[in-house]
C-alpha cells in the first residue's frame, strides 16, 4: 500500500471491502470516508436525508451497486434542531419532533436498509454518535436522547441480526465533530481551570482515530465484537 | 422496635408528608404501585392516565387506606392535556414536588417484533407516549418543581433500554433514549435544586403475566435470571424505591439510572 494503512501483517484492513458512509447533513461523513479509504476500502458517501424507509433503501441500494457491495455501513444523523443548544422549557414541539423522532426514524430506516444489503452476506454496521450521550449534556436533551436511543437500537439489532453474520456497534466521538459550538457540551468548564484535557491530551479526529477504529470493527479481527459501544473521547469520562 | 415502627420503616410512612406527586400511567401496574406507595408515605397523589375509570380505582384504593388522591384523565402525548392536569393538581394542593413519568403504550415491552418489520407508525405510536410524554411532563412540571425545594423528576425506564433487548427494538430504543433524557435533564435542572433520575424496574404486571401464561418455558428461564429468584412487585418493590428516591435521604442522587430488578442487570 502506498496511501493505505497496513496492519501488522502488511495488509490494508479493508482491502477489497466496500463501505457506505451515510451521514446526511453532517460534515463528519467526509472525514470518515477519507479515513476508510486510507484503509483500502472502496467508499461511497450517501448524503440524502432518510425521511422514509424507501429513501434509505434506494440510497443504500444505489450506493451498494456503485461500490460493488456493502460490507460496511457507517451511519450518523443529527438534525439541525438537535444541534442547537436549548433548555427544555424553551424547546418547541416542532424542534422536539424533528430532533428526536425524525432523527431516530432516519437511523431505523438506515439499519433496515443495511439489513437488506447484508442479510445474505453478513457485514458490519457502525452508528457514530456524540460521546456526550454517555454522560448527558445540559441544553442538549434532544440530541442525547436520540443518541442513547441509537446506541440501544444497535444492541437490539445486533441481537436480532447476529444470525445473519451482521455485526453492529456504536462509536462515540466528540460532540464538536457534529457542530463546533458543542465543543464543551459534555464537559462543563470549571471556573478556575477551564476544561481539563482528555487523558491523551487531544480530541480524537474522525479521519484518523475514529476511522481507524471503524476500520478495525469492519475487519476480520473484530469478528467477535457486536452490540458494543466504543467511546473515542481520548480518555475523558472513562465511563464504567 | 415495635411492629408499628418496623412497618413504618418499610413503607416510609410519613417520610414524604405534605408533598404532592403527579404519577402518569397510574391506573394499573407499576404506576398504580408507585401511586399507592407514595400515598402510604404521606404524599398527595394526582393519579393520571388515559382511562379515567382505572385512575378512579387507584384513587379509591388510596382513599381506602386513608391517603389523599385525585384521578385525572390525561394523555401524556397531548401537551395541553398534561398542562391542564398538572395545573388541576396544583390547584387542589397548592404545590407539586414530584413528577413520575411512567406512562407507556400498553403492553409493548412484551410484544416481539423483528426490527426489519418495524413500520413508522409502530415507532410513532409508542414514542408519542414515552418520549413526548417525557417532554410534556417536564415542561408542565418545571415551574412547580423549581418552587418545591424538594423537586423530583423520575422516569420509569427499563432494563430493555440498558441491554437492548431483542424482543422489541422500538421499546428498547425508547427506554435507552430515556436514559439520555434523564442524564441531560439532571444537568440542566441541577441548578434549580431538582433531581432527575430513572428507575429501571423489573416487575410482574398484567401484560407480563399474559405473556408468561402463553410462554411458560420463557417464564421459567426468565425467573432463573434473577439473583433474588423472583420478579418485583409493583407497590412493594418498585413503589417503595420511588419513595426512597423522592425522600431527602436520596436528595443528592441525580442523573442516575437505577435498576430496581432483583439483581438482574449488573453490567454498569
Amino acid at each position: 500500500m502506498v496511501d493505505g494503512v497496513a496492519d501488522s501483517a502488511g495488509a490494508a484492513l479493508l482491502a477489497g471491502r466496500r463501505a457506505i458512509v451515510a451521514t446526511p447533513g453532517l460534515a463528519l461523513g467526509a472525514a470518515l470516508a477519507q479515513g476508510l479509504r486510507r484503509h483500502g476500502a472502496r467508499v461511497v458517501e450517501v448524503g440524502v436525508p432518510f425521511d422514509a424507509r424507501g429513501d434509505a433503501e434506494a440510497a443504500l441500494a444505489d450506493a451498494a451497486r456503485d461500490a460493488g457491495g456493502a460490507d460496511l455501513v457507517v451511519h450518523a444523523v443529527a438534525m439541525p434542531s438537535a444541534l442547537a443548544p436549548c433548555s427544555i422549557d424553551a424547546l418547541s414541539a416542532d424542534d422536539w419532533q424533528s430532533a428526536v423522532h425524525r432523527g431516530m426514524l432516519a437511523s431505523l430506516f438506515c439499519l433496515q436498509a443495511a439489513h437488506r444489503q447484508q442479510r445474505e452476506t453478513g457485514g458490519a454496521v457502525v452508528i457514530v454518535g456524540p460521546s456526550a450521550a454517555l454522560v448527558g449534556a445540559a441544553g442538549l436533551v434532544p440530541l442525547i436522547t436520540l443518541a442513547e436511543a441509537q446506541r440501544t437500537l444497535i444492541k437490539s439489532a445486533a441481537r436480532q441480526w447476529g444470525r445473519h453474520g451482521m455485526r453492529l456497534n456504536w462509536v462515540g466521538v466528540a460532540a464538536r465533530h457534529y457542530a463546533p459550538a458543542l465543543a464543551d457540551a459534555a464537559l462543563p468548564s470549571t471556573p478556575e481551570l477551564g476544561p481539563p484535557p482528555p487523558a491523551l491530551g487531544r480530541v480524537p479526529q474522525p479521519s484518523a482515530d475514529v476511522a481507524d477504529v471503524i476500520a478495525w470493527l469492519a475487519s476480520d479481527g473484530a469478528r467477535g465484537v457486536t452490540g458494543a459501544s466504543f467511546n473515542l473521547d481520548g480518555g475523558d469520562w472513562m465511563v464504567p | 422496635m415495635s411492629a408499628a415502627t418496623a412497618t413504618a420503616t418499610v413503607t416510609g410512612a410519613g417520610l414524604l408528608a405534605g408533598r404532592v406527586a403527579f404519577v402518569t400511567g397510574a391506573g394499573s401496574g407499576i404506576g398504580r404501585g408507585i401511586a399507592l406507595a407514595l400515598a402510604a408515605a404521606g404524599v398527595s397523589v394526582a393519579v393520571t392516565g388515559r382511562r379515567r375509570s382505572i385512575c378512579d380505582e387507584t384513587a379509591q384504593l388510596i382513599a381506602a387506606e386513608g391517603g389523599s388522591a385525585i384521578a385525572l384523565e390525561a394523555d401524556v402525548g397531548d401537551a395541553a392535556a398534561v398542562t391542564r392536569a398538572v395545573e388541576a393538581a396544583v390547584a387542589r394542593w397548592g404545590r407539586l414536588d414530584i413528577m413520575v413519568q411512567n406512562a407507556n403504550a400498553g403492553g409493548d415491552s412484551a410484544h416481539p417484533i423483528a426490527l426489519e418489520d418495524i413500520a413508522e407508525q409502530d415507532w410513532t405510536r409508542q414514542a408519542r407516549v414515552a418520549w413526548d410524554g417525557n417532554l410534556h411532563c417536564a415542561q408542565a412540571a418545571l415551574p412547580h418543581l423549581k418552587a418545591s425545594g424538594h423537586g423530583r423528576f423520575i422516569v420509569l425506564g427499563s432494563a430493555f433500554g440498558l441491554h437492548g433487548a431483542a424482543m422489541n427494538p422500538v421499546y428498547s430504543s425508547l427506554k435507552g433514549g430515556d436514559r439520555g433524557f434523564v442524564k441531560s435533564l439532571a444537568r440542566e435542572w441541577g441548578p434549580h435544586g431538582i433531581t432527575v433520575n430513572a428507575i429501571e424496574p423489573a416487575a410482574a404486571t398484567e401484560p407480563t403475566e399474559v405473556f408468561f401464561a402463553q410462554n411458560p418455558a420463557v417464564r421459567d428461564a426468565f425467573i432463573r435470571m434473577f439473583p433474588l429468584g423472583r420478579m418485583g412487585v409493583p407497590r412493594e418493590d418498585i413503589g417503595r424505591a420511588v419513595v426512597a428516591l423522592c425522600s431527602d435521604l436520596m436528595g443528592y442522587v441525580s442523573g442516575q439510572n437505577l435498576p430496581v430488578d432483583g439483581g438482574l442487570y449488573t453490567a454498569l
